[in-house]
């Protein structure tokens, strides 16, 4: 299936799947926050045609699942400067549109991104960007900041959810 | 007059490295290699249940997570004595030889080839003549003129709406490109295609591992059961799209990726002398067709290459204590003997220090230890690792396999095997190790299919998966060869606990600083003599780095503030 690059952001049906997508490093502390969200989620019960994914650290093992679905809700940590704990959610369409993403690996999510604009298919990314700070120390920790957003994130993501069902997009927050 | 260059981060490779190199009369004098971030896993599993270790390591990195996974569970195996069932090890062969070959082919097409290749240029190239060229390289089906039209107007148009991007960042238009127009335009859309099919060979990882990335491994074996007939096992239906997959790789790697190599490089012949480095050469060996402690099945050999001396086979020994040691003289590490002292891996520290300058900081104090990566001797020797290793070695134990492709690639470009000791040779052994491994994954399949038809179903050995069954103390070693070369967990077992656990991955070989005898290693060495046409765009320095296809991140991790780009370059 070809989709258009311009097409119009349009609302998903019942019938088409969504993913929730936790990137992140779970032995960087907070690094890891994306992958404790889906793995909360995973335990929870979901509305249907939404499927929840750990996707690790990420690289080219992700582009098929990542071209498979026409929307995806990724949740992963920002190195933005924002006070940590800060959630914003963001609606980026090209890699240049995504504030700097913890990532060790040089193809991350941004050149993902081009890999599937080049390849023709990209999906829709509603992005929650969960602001850590540049932590040295190693460990499988939240720090209390991010422990303490954790239900407003999965509060986000379920109203994304919502959202991409009836056609609501963009609301930026913190 | 010497300049001093400075590229941070390298980019383009996996993770954050810092090269400064000092230039005089247009060559390389002398080059530092700088680690920027640490990585502290050893510490995160210690104290932790040896059968869960795998879990952790593989979650060091994305890119070959399934290898540090593979190398955890064969040390935690070895401690133990565990040996596992046959399918269980031709499973792993199979898992092991997809990530490699995927990690080979986006490696050279998505990370590498833009340094050879200008994306500009082949915007300038006329289709029909790419048609041709593409048609003399191979009989691969895709190479009409409309095939190529439809590549250039694809690209152009990412290129337009998709500023900053993944193509922005090139030296288009250096003069140190060679490729004329039509090959460059071949090249990319092959870079393309690469993206596709990489998708599908990794897809072997997730058949046999669950998921993807960090497929699930087993201590004492592998988590999936076969059963020809249920349709929830491993059944014949599955097995069946392993064959088609493994069919797609070999046309793909044999096709595509070893022609294209070759007939890039045809237009660097200056680069089959450039980028040499180090004489001495280590491959652990690995792929064996019986069980992984008999050494005589590997189908990649081990052993250690000492003064590019091809006559001589120096043999590996993992436990001599006077052989593998690591040393921290110019590392941000200490050690509790000191920063002198080489330690064995057996009895291994992982103590932080840092004491370099506080970031940003313009140049390492280069008197002072300046990185995050440890320095790895072999008997007091550094050693190459990778794919151009594992080639030479296997050359010197007189491995026909290795030789006969080997030698026809070396052919076709009208050069000898000396040719191989360079930024090109290494670029080539990873290609025609693709090849080879593409090959032996039919052994690997047919062998496993071979002992299921016998009636052995077997996947796991649970014989000593009960810490009650383990002595009070253990310790092990796994080996394995990863993409990038050789890599080794060492793990101390006490009261059912890590105790210690030390990992020497293929970066730490290749990028590690000057050890206690200012010997350089494998990145440093390299570099030396290069020559460097404009310092402010280095890509010479570029091209031979990446040939060793670093992968900082399991090197070292964490700690790089913004992945900013800084190119600097002073006179001093």
């Amino acid at each position: 299936m070809k989709r258009n690059e311009n097409r119009p952001r349009q609302t998903a049906p019942d019938s088409e799947p969504i993913l929730v997508l936790g990137i992140g490093n779970l032995v960087l502390n907070d690094e890891g926050i994306g992958i404790h969200i889906v793995h909360t989620l995973s335990q929870m019960e979901m509305p249907r045609g939404v499927d929840v994914l750990d996707g690790g650290t990420g690289g080219l093992a992700l582009l098929e699942t990542l071209q498979s679905y026409p929307r995806i809700i990724l949740v992963d940590a920002a190195l933005d400067n924002r006070p940590v704990g800060t959630i914003r959610r963001l609606s980026p369409r090209y890699s240049r549109d995504y504030p700097p993403l913890l990532s060790a690996h040089e193809i991350g999510l941004k050149e993902m991104i081009d890999a599937m604009l080049l390849l023709g298919e990209a999906p829709q990314i509603e992005l929650l960007a969960v602001s850590v700070r540049n932590c040295h120390s190693l460990g499988m920790h939240l720090s209390p900041e991010i422990r303490r957003a954790i239900p407003q994130i999965l509060q986000l993501v379920l109203e994304i959810i919502k959202d991409l069902r009836h056609g609501r997009y963009s609301i930026t927050l913190g | 007059m010497t300049k001093r260059i400075v590229v941070d981060p390298i980019t383009r490779i996996e993770g954050h490295l810092r090269i400064e190199a000092d230039i005089e009369g247009g060559v390389i004098t002398d080059a530092f290699s700088s680690g920027t971030m640490i990585r502290g896993i050893e510490i995160i599993v210690k104290d932790r249940d040896p059968r869960d270790v795998w879990a952790y390591v593989g979650r060091v990195c994305g890119v070959c997570t399934s290898i540090h996974s593979l190398c955890s569970v064969r040390a935690v195996e070895n401690a133990l004595g565990i040996v596992v069932p046959p399918n269980a090890e031709q499973v792993r062969n199979l898992m092991q030889s997809a990530v490699t070959i995927q990690d080979h082919v986006t490696h050279f097409y998505q990370l590498q080839a833009l340094d050879w290749v200008d994306v500009m240029s082949a915007l300038k190239a006329d289709p029909r003549k790419a048609a041709e060229v593409a048609q003399s390289l191979s009989p691969w089906p895709k190479n009409s003129i409309g095939y190529f039209v439809e590549i250039q107007e694809r690209i152009e148009r990412f290129i337009e709406t998709s500023r900053f991007s993944i193509f922005s960042n090139g030296y288009w238009g250096h003069p140190a490109y060679k490729l004329p127009p039509e090959v460059n335009l071949v090249a990319l859309a092959h870079y393309l295609e690469a993206l596709d099919v990489q998708k599908e060979m990794v897809k072997i990882q997730t058949i046999f591992g669950g998921k993807n990335p960090h497929p699930n491994f087993l201590v004492g074996g592998m988590a999936c059961a076969i059963n020809i007939n249920d349709p929830n096992a491993l059944n014949m239906e599955r097995l069946n799209y392993v064959a088609q997959i493994i069919e797609r790789t070999q046309t793909f790697v044999q096709q595509v990726y070893l022609p294209d190599v070759l007939a890039i490089l045809s237009y660097y012949p200056e680069w089959t002398r450039i980028g040499g480095g180090l004489h001495n050469y280590i491959a652990y060996g690995d792929y064996p067709m019986g069980h992984y402690g008999e050494l005589s099945t590997y189908k990649s050999p081990r052993g250690i290459v000492v003064d590019r001396d091809l006559s001589r086979v120096v043999e590996f020994d993992p436990w001599a204590m006077d052989g593998l040691l690591e040393f921290v003289n110019n590392s941000w590490y200490s050690y509790s003997q000191g920063k002198e002292v080489g330690l064995h891996p057996s009895v291994g520290e992982t103590h932080l220090d840092y004491t370099g300058a506080t970031p940003p900081y313009q140049y390492l104090d280069r008197d002072q230890p300046y990185s995050w990566i440890k320095t790895p001797r072999y008997k007091g020797m550094p050693m190459e690792t990778g794919p151009l290793a594992r080639n030479i070695v296997a050359h010197a134990c007189g491995d026909e396999t290795y030789r006969a492709i080997t030698t026809r690639c070396l052919d076709q470009l009208g050069v000898g095997y000396e040719a191989m000791y360079s930024t090109a040779g290494r670029t080539l052994a990873r290609a025609i190790e693709a090849s080879l491994l593409a090959d032996w994954q039919t052994d690997f399949y047919t062998a496993l299919l071979q002992n299921i038809k016998n009636g052995d179903y077997r996947m796991f050995n649970g014989v000593k998966w009960e810490p009650r069954t383990w002595p009070e103390t253990a310790q092990g070693v796994g080996l394995t060869e990863a993409p990038r070369g050789s890599l080794a967990h060492y793990v101390n077992i006490k009261d059912g606990k890590v105790s210690n656990y030390q990992m020497i991955v293929p970066t730490t070989w290749n990028a590690s600083p000057r050890d206690t005898r200012g010997q350089r290693s494998a990145f440093e060495a390299s570099l030396i003599g290069t020559p460097v046409a404009d310092p402010q765009t280095p890509l010479e320095i570029i091209r031979t780095i990446h040939s060793f296809d670093p992968c900082m991140a399991c090197a070292v991790h964490l700690y790089d503030e913004r992945g900013e780009h800084i190119h600097r370059c002073e006179l001093i």
